[in-house]
Formats: structure tokens, sequence, C-alpha cells
């Protein structure tokens, strides 16, 4: 049973310029609890966490911690007070060890200089914790996303903070390591650590949480005990709305004798993916499905040019091209968005006009300069059909809410008018009703005549928009199947046997 | 387990070809002229001097820095160092060249800091004024080192010297705080911030450490030298390249886990080449294009990153 309160956040209000992030919010979390935060992209969950860990200065308001009026001046400060926290993107440095990423700035000493069988002993100690027996002395970039994701999660847990914060921290890992991190948690908790848990899982929330709160437009909406309130509940109150309405979406139909649009021929390359061929019709929504590392993304990657094909062939309205990068591919007028927004998609320091602009200004070519009012027109039209929540079009795109910053990628690819449009993990990390609206948009634009690839971790959302499905594991396409005839059970079977 | 490709006896292997290559190549063009023991003793002594530089830059370059200042600092601090030995022999000599040399890291990191710009743009302004005060501290007048003050300019002394630094580099780098905050700061700044890592105090360590090497640098360039005059005009900017080709050698090899190694056989083996070129009497102008070239293609062949990766 949760303990005493050890932390109290009372009337948080900070205000952005043109915005007001939060609104006199109260959150409290006690010993031995895990609290989910729930909201919807701009909600103000990140702008909670941050104020708490000294990113963000509030306005208004206090935290106590621990019965202590405190003020986080920053990360390391935070941690210092004991806070400790793991956000989706992993903030570690690729270059050093994982032993070295889990002790950097604390590093243990003897006799002056720094103790690297300890360092090497505790993290393998850590590490064994999540079940993973690693090299721990091998650099980090040597491994996967989930497990650099657990190294910083294994960090958190060593510094022995009173408040753990886990800020998505399953979008990258797989449905084992989802359950090893929930034991994990289940642990923490059981030692007396408050976890403040964000998560756009629903499932998720109800598997771990005692207690959530949940945002919406910087407001309090309310704090609840984990039986107080069921999933369609939760999410009314999270999105204001009735889910119908939401849900209310039809999948991509395409039209009798609809053209192929993209045609790819045994294409692959032997240490990416083996052997995939695939055609998509104009208007079709072709979903991807399969488990991480099955090769959903390299094939998107292949398509796109942003990796090398070794063989095999592609066709454009039967036309064979060359893809050699995505120079080309966006010439042929295929889109791409990619899985790391963050990393690949979104370009921080540009404004969101910028951002926009970008594809489009490559397809028109370095003599052909768009205005500036030109730009502004563009920009403030995608704002608006995408509904994008920003003061203007020059505010940085960087400074943007995860959902937003995915509808800014969407734009610059609708705005360069595709034929074929990539969407890789486009819901990842936003809420539900970001989601629903980015499949309302993807499944319009097929109306339209665009041709979609959309891959997917979700496979409801696969199944509820896709035409069809490819289906794919260890690196191999192993089944095509209708999107309207399939369901979850068909897909995971097929993965799990690896055959249609 | 390591796989062999990432080792550092892999990285031993790759630099130990590239030596044999280098020097069997112009061996075969010119076997009377080049590539005695005795020539290679000579290139070998001459290189670490440069090796001591590049092990300086490699802090700086790491965190994803440059200095432009290094060949003014090693001008200004053999001065320092040399009208010191005139009073106080060897003590004055090695404290005036080092001591020199650290302070004037300490300011430009300090500097870098402060203002907040490119260090490129800082270090270009501060090799300027240091170019001007090593003038005004020699008094225009060419400083020569006392005959009885040379124990550095050859074997054993340079080799003593060099190995120090070398040895202190190591140490720095494998068994304090310095070396993985270097790297983690090069990684990405932002984060390392957010692990804890006091950005700002590594970036000053890591400029003062560099100059704390160019110092001794300075120490050998003076003595194997003899003599130093101050010049003006940007004169001392060529200065700063050849300390600089070892770190790439070092940055390059950082993966295999043998930095060090790779800046003391890159800086070798750059002096294979240029000597070379001298045995075949090749123009200083051919001579510099082969030696960019081969520079060029050595770390694109060892450190370019993968396709797609981004290159700053």
């Amino acid at each position: 049973m949760p303990g005493k309160n050890i932390l109290e956040m009372k009337g948080i209000t900070i205000q952005f310029p043109g915005v007001k992030a939060l609104d006199g919010v109260d959150f409290s979390l006690c010993e031995g609890e895990i609290h989910s935060l729930l909201g919807e992209n701009g909600a103000g969950k990140s702008t909670l966490i941050k104020c708490l860990t000294g990113v963000n200065r509030m306005d208004e308001g206090k935290i106590i911690l621990d019965g202590r009026e405190i003020h986080p001046t920053g990360p390391g400060n935070a941690i210092e007070l004991g806070i400790s926290a793991v956000f989706q993107e992993i903030n570690l440095c690729p270059n050093l060890s994982v032993a070295e990423n889990i002790f950097v700035g604390r590093q243990p000493m003897k006799h002056g200089q720094i103790d690297w069988n300890e360092i090497n002993r505790r993290a393998e100690e850590l590490m064994s914790r999540f079940h993973l027996d690693i090299d721990v002395t091998r650099p980090l970039s040597y491994y996967s996303t989930a497990i650099q994701q657990m190294t910083s999660i294994a960090r958190a847990v060593d510094i022995q903070a009173k408040i753990l914060i886990l800020d998505e921290p399953t979008s990258s890992l797989d449905e084992n390591e989802v359950q090893l991190l929930f034991t994990v948690m289940r642990q923490l908790k059981e030692s007396g650590m408050g976890i403040i848990f964000i998560t756009h899982f629903l499932d998720q929330i109800y598997a771990v949480s005692d207690r959530m709160t949940i945002l919406r437009n910087g407001h309090l909406v309310g704090t609840y005990n984990i039986n107080e309130l069921g999933k369609v509940e939760l999410v009314t109150k999270m999105v204001g709305k009735d889910m119908d309405v939401i849900f209310s979406l039809k999948r991509a139909e395409v039209k009798d004798g609809a053209e192929i649009v993209l045609k790819a021929e045994h294409i692959g390359d032997a240490s990416k993916i083996n052997d995939i061929s695939l055609d998509l019709r104009k208007g079709e929504l072709m979903g991807f499905a399969g488990l991480l590392g099955s090769g959903r993304t390299e094939t998107a990657e292949m398509l796109f040019g942003a990796t090398k094909t070794v063989r095999g062939d592609i066709f454009i309205d039967g036309e064979k091209i060359e893809i050699k990068q995505p120079f080309d591919a966006i010439k042929a007028r295929l889109a791409f968005c990619p899985e790391d927004r963050k990393r690949d998609g979104i370009i921080g320091d540009l404004s969101i006009r910028e951002n926009i602009m970008l594809a489009v200004q490559s397809r028109k070519g370095f003599m052909h300069p768009m205005t500036r009012q030109e730009q502004e027109e563009l920009a403030d039209k995608y704002i608006s059909i995408l509904g994008i929540v920003t003061p203007d079009c020059e505010k940085k795109a960087g400074e943007l809410s995860g959902g937003n910053q995915q509808k800014v990628i969407l734009a610059r690819w609708m705005a360069a008018n595709p034929k074929v449009l990539i969407l890789d993990e486009p819901t990842r990390g936003i809420d539900i009703g970001a989601k629903a609206e980015i499949q309302r948009l993807m499944l319009e634009m097929c109306k339209d005549g665009v041709s979609v690839i959309f891959i997917s971790s979700e496979l409801d959302e696969i199944i509820r928009c896709s035409t069809r499905i490819i289906i794919m594991r260890d690196r191999e396409k192993v089944a095509e199947v209708d999107g309207s005839t399939c369901t979850q059970q068909d897909i995971l079977r097929i993965i799990a046997e690896g055959a249609a | 387990m390591q796989s062999f490709k990432n080792s550092k006896f892999y990285g031993f292997m790759i630099l130990a070809a590239m030596v044999l290559f280098f020097y069997a190549l112009f061996k075969i063009l010119t076997p009377s002229n080049f590539g005695s023991p005795a020539n290679l003793y000579s290139y070998f002594q001459s290189s670490i001097i440069y090796s001591v530089g590049g092990c300086g830059l490699y802090f700086i370059v790491v965190m994803g820095l440059f200095d432009f200042a290094v060949g003014a600092n090693i001008v200004l601090s053999s001065i320092v160092g040399v009208i010191l030995s005139e009073k106080f022999g060897y003590a004055g000599f090695i404290i005036g060249c080092i001591g020199c040399g650290t302070l004037i890291g300490v300011i430009i990191g300090m500097l870098y800091n402060r203002l907040n710009v490119p260090s490129m743009i800082v270090t270009v302004g501060i090799m300027l004024i240091l170019e001007s005060v090593a003038v005004f501290t020699a008094g225009g007048v060419k400083q020569t080192l006392a005959p009885e003050l040379r124990f550095f300019s050859g074997a054993p002394g340079n080799i003593i010297l060099a190995a120090f630094a070398f040895a202190l580099m190591w140490f720095i780098l494998n068994y304090t705080r310095i070396g993985t905050y270097c790297n983690a700061i090069g990684s990405n700044e932002f984060t390392a911030k957010n692990m804890g890592i006091d950005v700002k105090k590594y970036k000053l360590i890591g400029f003062a450490l560099l100059h704390f090497f160019v110092g001794i640098m300075a120490i050998l360039t003076v003595s194997y030298g003899t003599t130093m005059t101050a010049l003006t005009g940007m004169s001392t900017m060529s200065r700063n390249f050849q300390p600089l080709m070892g770190t790439f050698f070092g940055v390059a090899f950082r993966k295999y886990g043998t930095p060090i190694s790779a800046i003391v056989i890159g800086e070798f083996i750059i002096a294979i080449i240029f000597n070379g070129f001298v045995a075949l009497g090749a123009p200083t102008t051919i001579q510099n294009v082969v030696t960019g070239g081969a520079l060029l293609a050595i770390v694109t062949l060892t450190a370019r990153g993968g396709r797609g990766s981004v290159v700053k």
C-alpha cells in the first residue's frame, strides 16, 4: 500500500509566450506509489515534469518534497534532491560504454582514480536485474534502442532516488521487455520509491498504476484511484470528447481497377531485410505489422533511399526508377516520416514554417525559391488543416509537443503533394486524441488519391485503417492479409508462427 | 566479448600496416635516401614533438571544439621559457614553458565560456593577440636556448619528456573523470549536462590541459630547434596543423580504444610520408598535396561514418 505523501506540487502555473502551459495544477505522489500522469499532447504533462526536474521555472506555485519546499534549478540539482527521470528520447551518450553511461557524473573512485572494476561490476548487476546479460563495456551505440532505454532506466534506478519519473519508457520496448520493466517498477515500489509513470498505452496504466492524474490543456481534470475510472471514462476525460466521435474512422478503400503506384520487386540487403516484394495501389493504405527488428523500418528506409538497396527493383507508375538517396525518392514524389521524429524528422531549431516548406522547396529546386509570403500562406494553411497548436508559424518546431511535431512533419510532406507517403510509427508517443487525428488525416489523404504505407506497433490502429496488411518477421515478409477481414489474433499468430 | 574488428589489436594492426605500407613505398622508390634505421629514429624524434601537441588537442577535439591558438602559444611559451631559463636555468625553462602555456589555456577556456561564441573564433582572436605579445616579450629578438640547457633537444631527454606526456594523457583518459566527460560532452552536450556534468568546467579543463601539453611541446620545440622567433600576421597558423593531424588519427582510432598510440603512430606515419617526399626531391607543393591527400584517405578509411550518418 502507498505510504505518506513524499511530493506535493501546488498551484503550478507556467506561462510560455502566447500559451499558458500549466494553470494552477496540483499533483501529489506517495511513497511506494505508481502514479500515472495522463493527458493529450500539449496537456501539460511534460511541462509539469520539466518543472519538477528544474528544466522549466514555474511562474506560480510551490513544490514540497518530504515536507520541505524545493526549487530545483536543473536536472543535476533534481538528481541531488532525489528526483530521477527517464525520458522517451534516450538521453545518454552513445559513444560511452553502457557502464560509463550508468555512472557518468558519479563514478566510484578508488585512490583518486576511477574504479573501473566497481563500475563494470555494478553495471552488470544492474543490467541483470533486467535479465540482460550484456557486455557493459561495449559502447551504448552497439545495442538496440530497447537496451539503451533499459540502460537509461538502470541509471535512474541506481541513483536511488526518492522519486522516479518514467516518461513514455515503454514506447520502444517489446511486450516481454515491458513486462520486465513492470516487474522492476513493482520492486522499486515495494522499496518505497514513488514513481510517476507517463504513457499513452491504456492497458499499461491499468497494469501497474495505483492512482492517475489527468491533465487537459494545462488544467487539472482530476486525480483518481485506478479502480475509480474505466478506460472509456478515462479517455473521455483526457480528450474532453466522446470516444465514439474519435473512432468513427473508416478504413481506406481502393477503387476497383486502381493502378499500381509503387511496386517493389525482391528488394533487399542481406544485413537488413531479406527479400521484399510489394505493390501499392492508388489511394490504398498498406499497413506494416511486425515486432521490433522485424524489418518494417528498414523496408521503408530502403523504399525512400535512406538506406542502400543492394538488390531488387522499384517502380513508380510502372516506370523503373533508381533510388540512391532520399532526393531521388522526393523527385519521384515519395515522402517519408521517420520513426524517430526528433532525430530524423523535425528540425527543432527551425520554425514551423521553415520545417513545413523544406520538402516543397526541395522539389521545386534551388532556382525556384518561394517568397516569404508564399511560405507563410502555406504554413498557415497546414497549421489550420492539421490543427497544429501554436501561436504562429514562426514558433520553433522543437518547442512544440510531440503530437504537434508529428503534425508538422506530416504537413511538410502533405505540402509536397506526394504520390506515396510512408509513415513510420507516426502515432508513437502521442495521445489518443492526436492519434485519431493523425489516422483521420491519413485516411483523408488516401481518399484524395495518395497511397500510404503505415508502420505501427499498435495492431488495433493498423487493422482499423489498412486496406492490406503486410506482416513481417525476422527481416522477411511472411504474409499479406486483407485489413477488413483479419483480426489482431490472426496477425499475432502469423508473427509467432511465421506463416499465413 | 569484443569482436576482433573492434579490438585494440585490430587497431594496432591497421596502424602497423600503414607504417609498413608507406615505409615500403618510399623505400622502393628511393632506397638509398630513405628509411635507414638512423633515418627512422630521426623521423620518430621529430614526430613525437607533434604527438605531444596532438595529445593535448585530443581533449578539445573530442568535445567538438577547435583551437587555432596552439601555434601562437608554442611560440610565446617557448620565448617565455627561454627568457626565464636565463635566470633560473632548467626550472625557469620548464616552468616558463608549461606555466605560460597552461595559463593561456585557462584564459582561452574562460573567454570561450564567458563570450559564448564558437571556439574557432575565440582562438583566432587569441592567436593574433598572442603573436603580438610574443613579439613584445621577445623584444623583436630571436631567443636562443643556452647550450647547457638542451637536455630535451635529443634522446634520451626528448623521449623521456614525451613519454611522460603520453603516460599523463593515458592516465587522464583512463583513470580520471576528464576522459569520460570529454567524450560525453562530445557525444551530446545537452545530455551530458542533464547527466550532471558541469560542461563549462570541463571545457575549461579541456583548454587548460591542451595548453599544458602545448607547454611541453614548446619545451621540445625550442630544444630541438634551439631558437624561437616571434612573428606576427598569422604566421603561427601553420604550427596548428601538424599536431592536429595526429589528433585526427587519435579520434579515428578511438573506437579501437587506442587514441594515444594512434596519435603517436599517426604522427610517425605523417613524418614518414613527409620525409619520403623530401628523399624523392619532390617540390614542397607536391609534398603538401600528397601529405594532405594521404591524411584524408587514411581518416576517411578509418573514421568515416556509416551511410546516412551526419558528419559535422
